[in-house]
């Protein structure tokens, strides 16, 4: 390890900060995807200010710096493929604000997400985004992954929320991108191109986020189908009725099995796969979209049709779904969750051309996630440990890429490119479309020290 | 590399790294950091078992430094069991490495037979009594490692542990049934209060008590010190001794002998038909007296508000949340529940002694929730967290008293 490298750190971050130990590198190298890389250093900070002079090191040593959240990152992102200094934000986790008239929270960039739920709840305020990991994942990784969550239909991304972004940029220089205000027109929106940037142009230091009130209540139903198609073809109808759902998610079969296995509810899994909605606003519009819901639901000839009773049992159906992804891994070892998203309407499409590509490779598919924005989350389960399976399931990915794009759709809704869909860009953006993103990256980032190695870079 | 470990591959290659429990593990809550919580404690093991890492002081201190309580596992989608993990690497390490060589010495000598057990825990009392006035002294530094912590209270030892307080048998007029009293070390040497009370509640609810006058340890710290043969050789001799066929239920006021006793015993000796028949006996006293007893039909509540702490052992290893809740809300002025009652208090038996500073700094936000409360008591279900939670308290200028449900029980009983 370079000794210069950790001297320099050690100059400007306090003691405790700064680790090569060999049980901190293994713990700092990988995220959900379980791809490994060895950083050379790890730095925790516990000021944000003290990360531009983390930058303005690694420039003069030429390391690259790779941010990590929580590493619940679903694409590597975090993960130190070229090695370098891996970045923490784990003890920059303080609220610094949650102000009630401008409707606005500010926040260090290792503050988990549901902490930020918390703290606006407790002020009667909304911070909607809410990926399944939200007990775990920060906001720094939120914004960097634009990550999306349960209540994306009505609600929009991380994107939506973010007002302004305070930036470490490569070599120690420091903006800010967009303001506090809801309008703000002075120059290029700069917040929007460090969203979903993945750690590949800067640091997050800080970032302003939007609030809304919080709706008055909720009503949730569920709805068995005896097919996964059945159940994608009922998403179609309820989108065109008019009713916009808080919360629309789907679970196949399989995904139903494993979540049982894991909350073991005694309750028997008979249908093929299920549906969960829900409506949230005042009390008067949940009423009137609740009636409608249950008629649209009603006509969509489902196998089951249940209106929770009560918020506790609500929160227990998405705690339940938001197991799904981990309680796959009762049923195999490796998990390899795609992202692929497609406009609403091609939903069944979708779901055919996955069932299609399971049978072709004889692979195991369990497939959940947000039917409501065409993000379904067809998950391959099986033991990457064995090479053959290894094979099969990188040109099973490759398929449901190419189904995903030829329904006009996206790689990736939700979870970023990082390492896994790298080679895949083209095919979606085109050369001019990376050309441009390349340019970009080179203007910021000329030397290439930021997070190297992941996206197109 | 470590062949031994190698068995613990397909346990530990099932944790998918989601990090869910980052969200409710206590080492981490503190230290903030991947290497002390349970991902990163499953990916070190598997960085060793790939042959990427060797055991080395780091390693033997995020393995050692978990609080073993078991809420990884129970919030863990993919299934991974990450206590039984733990404890087979620390056994390996043990063995391998030599860890923790003197604990578990004074363990496995102490907790030999109830000689040992008698003499040893006879010797801490003296210890404590002797050492205590020192800890606040410059000397502390010298002092064995259990006194060093000058903070810590340590509970003043009674002069007579539990089976020389209560006779062997407790009988009652026309009784519903017989059960056996397993009271645990804590409660035989240190808490012997509880095990009168535990006697005293349980004739009230009409049933003939048995204590087991040699009793002897489950064997818990022996196994969470990797010491896994004594443990085993212990457990041979527990199950013997509580073969105890005319009693309707084996019961316990500590969880972690419960859980102990109920589930661990059964894995470690496959083959034991005595094991498997203890454990079925087995049960918490919190969930006999709901279920099986009239008893909070007999009780007029007392007019203090209690706050409930979660401990670990009963709450995520075996799942019992709503009994002790139920004696609460029959016997008191009210049930006020605090923030996060089901995080650790930090305790973790072993854990504390071997990291104090970290256990207390858990100690110390578990008081400030139970503090914020407002209620006149805090109560909880295991002598080890009552402990733990009293030093707590005390050290966060807490006024309220710890009392083990049983306690309240009696107090709110009709006289
Ligand atoms: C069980 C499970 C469920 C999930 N559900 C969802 C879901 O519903 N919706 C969804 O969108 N995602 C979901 N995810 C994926 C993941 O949680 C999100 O991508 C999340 O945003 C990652 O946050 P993190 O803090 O863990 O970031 P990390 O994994 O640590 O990092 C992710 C990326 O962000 C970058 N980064 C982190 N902090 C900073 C910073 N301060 N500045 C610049 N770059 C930074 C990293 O370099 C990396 O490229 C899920 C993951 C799991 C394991």
């Amino acid at each position: 390890m370079d000794k210069d490298l950790i001297n320099d750190l050690a100059s400007i971050l306090p003691e405790g900060s700064i680790t090569a130990v060999e049980e901190e590198l293994v713990c700092y190298g990988s995220d959900a995807t379980r791809v490994f890389a060895r950083p050379d250093v790890v730095v925790r900070p516990t000021d944000a200010d003290s990360i531009p002079e983390v930058m303005i090191v690694a420039a003069r040593h030429g390391m690259p710096v790779v941010p990590r959240g929580a590493g619940t990152g679903l694409s590597g992102g975090c993960v130190p493929i070229k090695g370098g200094i891996v970045v923490s934000t784990e003890r920059l986790n303080r609220i610094k604000e949650i102000d009630t008239i401008d409707l606005v929270a500010v926040v260090e960039p290792g503050v988990v997400t549901q902490d930020i739920h918390e703290a606006a709840e407790a002020e009667g305020l909304f911070y909607p985004p809410d990926p399944a990991s939200f007990k775990a994942c920060t906001i720094g990784g939120n914004v960097a992954e634009n990550a999306g969550g349960l209540r994306g239909l009505k609600y929009g991304v991380t994107r939506d929320y973010v007002l302004s972004l305070k930036v470490a940029l490569p070599g120690g220089g420091v903006m800010v991108a967009g303001g506090r205000t809801l309008k703000n027109v002075t120059g290029y929106d700069m917040a929007r191109l460090f969203v979903g940037s993945e750690g590949t142009l800067g640091f997050i230091l800080e970032a302003a986020l939007k609030l809304i009130p919080k709706p008055e209540t909720k009503a949730a139903f569920l709805t068995a189908y005896d097919t996964l198609e059945h159940a994608s073809e009922a998403v179609v109808s309820i989108v065109r009725s008019g009713v916009t759902p808080s919360t629309l998610e789907i679970m196949d079969r399989v995904t139903l099995d494993a979540v049982e296995a894991y909350r073991n509810t005694g309750n028997e899994v008979r249908h093929g796969a299920l549906l969960l909605v829900e409506v949230d606003g005042s009390d008067v519009e949940v009423r009137r979209q609740a009636d409608a819901l249950d008629a649209v639901l009603g006509r969509t000839a489902p196998a089951e049709l249940r209106r929770a009773t009560d918020l506790a049992e609500q929160a227990a159906l998405w705690a339940a779904r938001r197991s799904a992804l981990s309680a796959l891994a009762r049923v195999s070892p490796s998990v390899i969750l795609e992202d692929a998203t497609v406009p609403r309407k091609q939903i069944p499409a979708m779901v055919r051309a996955i069932e299609g590509i399971a049978k072709k490779y004889d692979l195991k598919i369990g497939t959940f996630g947000h039917a409501g924005d065409g993000n379904l989350h067809p998950t391959i389960i099986t033991d990457l440990r064995i090479a053959d399976n290894r094979k099969r399931v990188e040109a099973a990915v490759s398929d449901i890429f190419d189904a995903a794009l030829a329904l006009g759709g996206t790689l990736s809704g939700e979870h970023g490119i990082g390492l896994a869909k790298s080679s895949f860009m083209e095919r979606e953006l085109g050369r001019s479309g990376v050309a441009v993103m390349r340019a970009v990256k080179d203007a910021i980032d000329p030397r290439g020290l930021m997070n190297p190695g992941k996206m197109f870079l | 590399m470590s062949k031994e470990l190698e068995k613990l591959a397909d346990l530990v290659y099932k944790c998918i790294r989601c990090g869910a429990c980052r969200s409710v593990c206590p080492t981490f809550g503190e230290e903030l950091s991947e290497t002390v919580v349970a991902r990163g404690r499953m990916a070190l093991v598997e960085a060793v078992i790939d042959g990427r890492l060797d055991m080395g002081e780091a390693f033997e201190n995020t393995i050692f430094g978990c609080a073993m309580c078991g809420a990884c596992k129970a919030n863990c989608p993919a299934g991974v069991d990450v206590p039984k993990v733990i404890e087979e690497a620390r056994a390996v390490l043990a063995k391998e490495k030599g860890s923790q060589s003197l604990a578990r010495y004074l363990a496995r000598r102490s907790l030999k037979d109830k000689k040992a057990m008698d003499g040893a825990f006879a010797m801490m009392a003296l210890g404590r009594a002797f050492y205590a006035p020192l800890a606040a002294t410059p000397l502390a530094k010298f002092l064995p490692y259990q006194y060093k912590d000058m903070k810590r209270n340590l509970p003043k030892m009674p002069k007579r542990p539990l089976p020389k307080r209560v006779p062997e048998h407790s009988t009652v007029d026309n009784a519903k049934g017989r059960v056996v009293f397993y009271a645990g070390c804590v409660v035989n040497y240190v808490y012997p209060e509880i095990g009168e009370t535990a006697v005293h509640v349980l004739n009230a609810a009409g049933y003939d008590v048995r204590i087991i006058r040699d009793e002897l340890c489950c064997g818990k710290p022996l196994s969470s010190l990797g010491e896994m043969d004594a443990y085993r050789k212990l457990a041979e001799q527990v199950v013997a001794q509580l073969e105890v066929s005319e009693a309707d239920a084996v019961l316990t006021a500590c969880p972690t002998c419960a859980l102990t006793l109920k589930e661990d015993y059964p894995k470690i000796l496959p083959d034991s038909k005595g094991a498997a028949a203890l454990s079925d006996k087995v049960e918490d006293v919190n969930r006999f007296l709901t279920k099986n007893t009239d008893i909070l039909k007999g009780i007029e509540p007392i007019a203090s508000t209690v706050t409930y702490h979660d401990p670990c052992h009963l709450n995520f290893g075996m799942g019992i949340k709503a009994e002790p809740r139920e004696i609460l809300k029959a016997a008191t002025g009210g049930l006020v529940e605090m923030a996060g009652a089901e995080k650790c208090c930090g305790f973790g038996g072993s854990f504390s002694f071997l990291n104090y500073a970290l256990s207390g700094r858990i100690a110390s936000k578990k008081s400030g929730a139970a503090i914020a409360t407002g209620a006149d008591i805090v109560a909880t279900a295991c002598p080890g967290c009552m402990m733990h939670m009293r030093d707590g308290l005390k050290q966060a200028g807490g006024k309220q008293e710890v009392l083990h449900t049983l306690q309240i029980i009696e107090k709110a009983l009709k006289k």
